[in-house]
């Protein structure tokens, strides 16, 4: 049987795909929108308001706003480390995956920031990571890759990661040149030459790194003189030469090169771990057509019908496994005071799991293929995590409002244990409970499918948290 | 439930040969690892059959480590006239022979060096330079240029050994395989040695726990069914490892507290348990010196001796059985870049220690740093690195082919190994 609350097969996809878990909010914006395309256009648009709670979210972080300034003197005075300035960041990305209900743009915030690479806590980075964050992935997560790419080239975050505050005029460092090429636009087809001319453009930023961290252009710095770069030619004659810089980035990223990568890397996170080419292509040309705008770039990739052939092939990789186990336990954050509060729990889970977002050490981003996040060890604890946050109670739940178990169960009684695993399995996995799950859930509260429970309140603690736990333990409570 | 129990749980045993998990394994083979480095270090294991084998490391120094700091040309002045403000100077260099020194801060493996355990090549890399780190990487792992399957050179010598194992490929430190360790032998990967069990084992939810996942990881060749029988499996076993690493390091072993000191003492462990582990990968994060080489290598150096300085001596007499290779996916540039470090470059340098090593010595065809044996500015390679890692698996593995490990690489021998 369908339960009231669980989506079509089509909008439970979509949903799967581009947000961090079906919850009752959101399936309740689904409905106010007339169904799936109402949704993905008012998530393109992000007009419905914010949450009231994840409007907070900022305000749980308040030193996260400090200056860059600031950040690095506290930082040196041993105030405050740059490994804390991360946390922090992880903690509020975190929340704001859980509670926002701009679930299409935090995915996309997450998949430029995963592509336009810069870690949370690294030492020469760390002081413009949070600006970053909201100045250059935030802003145009849903605008056009070209801005996108010229924002976060420039940014003294990029710069110190990559070493661009080091690269001048008489002192060619090529570090972010070769990753703007190979990473960020056209992949491996470039020349050294090219990095070079590439790495000449890119002169002029100086960052006080390591101590200030003040940022400006300083036109003697600047390589002047022409620049060749996979058919783009400039006279780079300016000594201010960030209009030229800007030219050479439209051009990278309108390069078909560049679509075809980042459709691909978008197929990989959005479709499976090794798309069909009919979508990527598909992608990739709406991509050019629409001068690289993303909106355009994903109503391609949602409405190619690959998209949804592709139900159940991607696998949930720690990060955001945690942060769906704690959407779909209905398991909302309410701050982050202390160390042992929820959010902070759910990086030790994530990182106890292998993968934490933003502590991936180098500029290429965690894989977006998800199989290889399917080890035996990893799986062994999301298992017990997932368990952990079954029930009503634990030593996790700080921090954090827990749902109810009469709003987690069915409104209508009473049902039998083989029911209440079909709706669970529904709202927890997005599809009806296999015969296996039915049996599987038997076995582990010990009980036959059959047995009855009056309401709510006669499912016993070590139930409920048995029959949550081991449906989101099934296979399909893993992929997603 | 079903009958069959070897844990007294009731529970079904889904011990299986390696043969019938191949046959599901494809699905996760074929999807492949794209990359391999979590946090700063990463170790992979894989086990055979016979615990007391010979067991191989293969520690990878990510990033593109200066092999001309690590074994420097001393003899060449064209090295300090390219490294002005970053040469390492020859009156600090240790065990200098005519052309080549070691750099100061692998010190603590001097005893090692002394008695012969510890050698030395140069001028290692790639058959051809390839300065994009990922491709590198790929590259030096797969070790089959030409071939489209995604099968990594350590995943083949696991194939090779041919023993009917359960865990035939174990990444420990991480959940994501290094590319040497993919393709259709079994993959797996523990990122410490802690809570290798199923959830709440030992306690009544714990049993309860468990029979609701054995009944639904039984059948099914999806690759998340594959992964949770995997871990079932696991979970049987990985207590022994679990033990092993929490009597902590022997013989009064400190490691430092880094990372990498981290991976080598569980990998220390893991040789321990006596689960059979035949080959571990180490990756070791931090080497690409873009800037302020002089500082980076002088920590990363030390680290990595203080590293495995403890390591050979937390293994004590395992040790006889124990051979560490370093390899890195490109050296660094000859001239110093405008920010005292050095840019993405080709040949460099490898170290070999522990069992069957010819140490005490440096081995190198030595093209030397003239302008006109230089490629594009860089130290040349004259000795492939499939060519070293062969050496060593002729030498300790002498039941493998080394040539199906490394196909079409051809063979020639440097010496370093017995």
């Amino acid at each position: 049987m369908r339960f009231p609350d669980a989506l079509p097969e089509a909008t439970q996809h979509l949903a799967d795909r581009f947000s961090y878990g079906v919850d009752p909010a959101l399936v309740a914006d689904v409905r106010t929108h007339g169904g799936r395309e109402g949704w993905w256009r008012a998530q393109l648009a992000r007009t419905d308001p914010q949450s009231l709670r994840a409007g907070l979210v900022p305000s749980w972080f308040p030193l996260l706003r400090n200056p860059p300034a600031l950040t690095a003197l506290l930082a040196s005075r041993g105030v405050r480390s740059s490994w804390v300035v991360g946390q922090e960041l992880i903690a509020q990305t975190f929340a704001r995956r859980i509670l926002s209900r701009h679930q299409v743009h935090e995915t996309m915030v997450d998949f430029w920031g995963n592509l336009l690479y810069v870690p949370a806590s690294e030492s020469r980075s760390y002081a413009w990571r949070v600006d970053y964050d909201e100045q250059v992935l935030r802003r145009h997560a849903l605008g056009t890759y070209r801005d996108l790419l010229k924002a976060a080239v420039v940014h003294p975050s990029m710069a110190g990661f990559l070493t661009n505050d080091l690269n001048r005029k008489g002192a060619i460092n090529e570090n972010l040149g070769r990753e703007l090429l190979e990473l960020h636009t056209v992949g491996r087809r470039y020349s050294e030459r090219d990095v070079r001319h590439a790495s000449r453009m890119l002169t002029g930023f100086q960052v006080e790194v390591l101590t200030s961290f003040e940022a400006r252009y300083v036109p003697a710095r600047h390589d002047t003189g022409t620049v060749r770069v996979l058919g783009f030619t400039d006279p780079n004659r300016d000594p201010d030469g960030r209009a030229a810089l800007g030219r050479m980035l439209g051009y990278l990223a309108g390069h078909p090169a560049t679509a075809d990568r980042i459709a691909h890397r978008l197929c990989v996170r959005f479709v499976s771990d090794d798309p069909p080419d009919s979508i990527v292509r598909s992608v990739a040309r709406a991509y050019l057509r629409s001068g690289t705008d993303i909106r355009a770039t994903l109503n391609a990739l949602v409405r190619h019908p690959e998209f949804q052939r592709s139900r159940h092939a991607k696998a949930w990789n720690p990060s955001d496994d945690v942060v769906h186990t704690a959407r779909v336990m209905g398991l909302a954050p309410t701050g982050a005071l202390t160390p042992g509060a929820f959010l902070y729990r759910l990086i030790g889970a994530a990182e106890d799991m292998g993968q934490v977002s933003l502590r991936w050490p180098r500029p290429d981003g965690w894989p977006e293929t998800t199989d290889n996040y399917l080890s035996a060890s990893r799986v062994l604890r999301s298992w017990r995590h997932h368990l952990d946050l079954s029930g009503t109670q634990g030593d996790l739940l700080q921090g954090v409002t827990v749902a109810s178990k009469a709003s987690q169960l069915p409104s209508a009684w009473p049902r039998s244990l083989a029911e209440l695993v079909d709706h669970q399995s529904q709202r927890l996995v997005g599809r009806p409970a296999s015969t296996v799950v039915v049996r599987a859930v038997a076995a582990a509260v010990g009980k036959p499918a059959t047995h009855r429970y009056a309401g709510p309140d006669s499912v016993p603690e070590v139930d409920y948290r048995l029959l949550r736990g081991t449906v989101l333990n099934s296979p399909s409570g893993l992929e997603r | 439930m079903t009958s069959g129990t070897a844990d007294g749980c009731g529970c079904r045993d889904y011990d299986l040969t390696r043969r019938s998990l191949l046959r599901g394994a494809g699905v996760a083979g074929a999807a492949g690892v794209t990359t391999s480095l979590v946090g700063d270090v990463l170790t992979a294991s894989v086990f055979g059959a016979e615990p007391r084998g010979n067991v191989l490391v293969v520690l990878s120094q990510r990033g593109g480590v200066d092999g001309l700091s690590m074994v420097v040309p001393h003899a060449e002045s064209a090295y300090y006239a390219a490294r002005p403000s970053t040469a390492v100077p020859v009156g600090r260099l240790l065990h200098r022979d005519a052309t080549f020194g070691l750099h100061p801060s692998l010190a603590p493996l001097s005893p090692l060096w002394r008695s012969g355990g510890f050698a030395a090549i140069h001028a290692v890399g790639l058959p051809a330079p390839n300065r994009s780190h990922f491709e590198a990487m790929e590259e030096l792992e797969d070790a089959d240029p030409g071939s489209r399957d995604r099968v990594g050179w350590l995943n083949r010598l696991i194939g090779a050994l041919r023993q009917d194992e359960l865990f035939e490929g174990v990444a420990v430190g991480s959940n994501v395989l290094p590319t040497s360790l993919i393709g259709p032998e079994d993959g797996l990967a523990l990122s410490t040695p802690n809570s290798l069990a199923t959830p709440y084992a030992g306690t009544a939810l714990g049993t309860s726990v468990k029979r609701g996942l054995t009944e639904m990881y039984g059948t099914g060749g999806r690759p998340v069914q594959e992964a949770g029988r995997q871990a079932l499996a696991l979970a049987r076993r990985g207590g022994r490892y679990t033990e092993a690493a929490q009597e902590g390091p022997r013989q009064g072993a400190v490691y430092p507290g880094s990372p990498l000191g981290a991976s080598l003492r569980d990998a220390a462990a893991l040789i321990r348990s006596g689960l059979g582990v035949r080959a571990i990968a180490v990756d070791s994060g931090g080497w690409d010196h873009h800037v302020n080489v002089t500082g980076l290598m002088t920590s990363g150096l030390a680290d990595l001796s203080g590293s495995l300085s403890a390591f050979f001596a937390d293994l004590g007499r395992e040790s006889s059985r124990v051979t560490v290779v370093t390899v890195s996916e490109f050296g660094r540039r000859l001239d110093e870049n405008g920010s005292g470090g050095v840019d993405h470059g080709y040949g460099n340098a490898v170290l070999v220690l522990g069992a069957g090593v010819r140490g005490g010595r440096y081995y190198a065809r030595w093209p030397t740093l003239s302008p006109g044996r230089q490629v594009e500015g860089d130290l040349a390679v004259t000795t492939d690195y499939r060519h070293v890692l062969g050496e060593i698996v002729r030498a300790r593995f002498p039941s493998v082919d080394s040539s199906s490990v490394f196909p079409s690489a051809g063979y020639r021998r440097t010496g370093f190994m017995l």
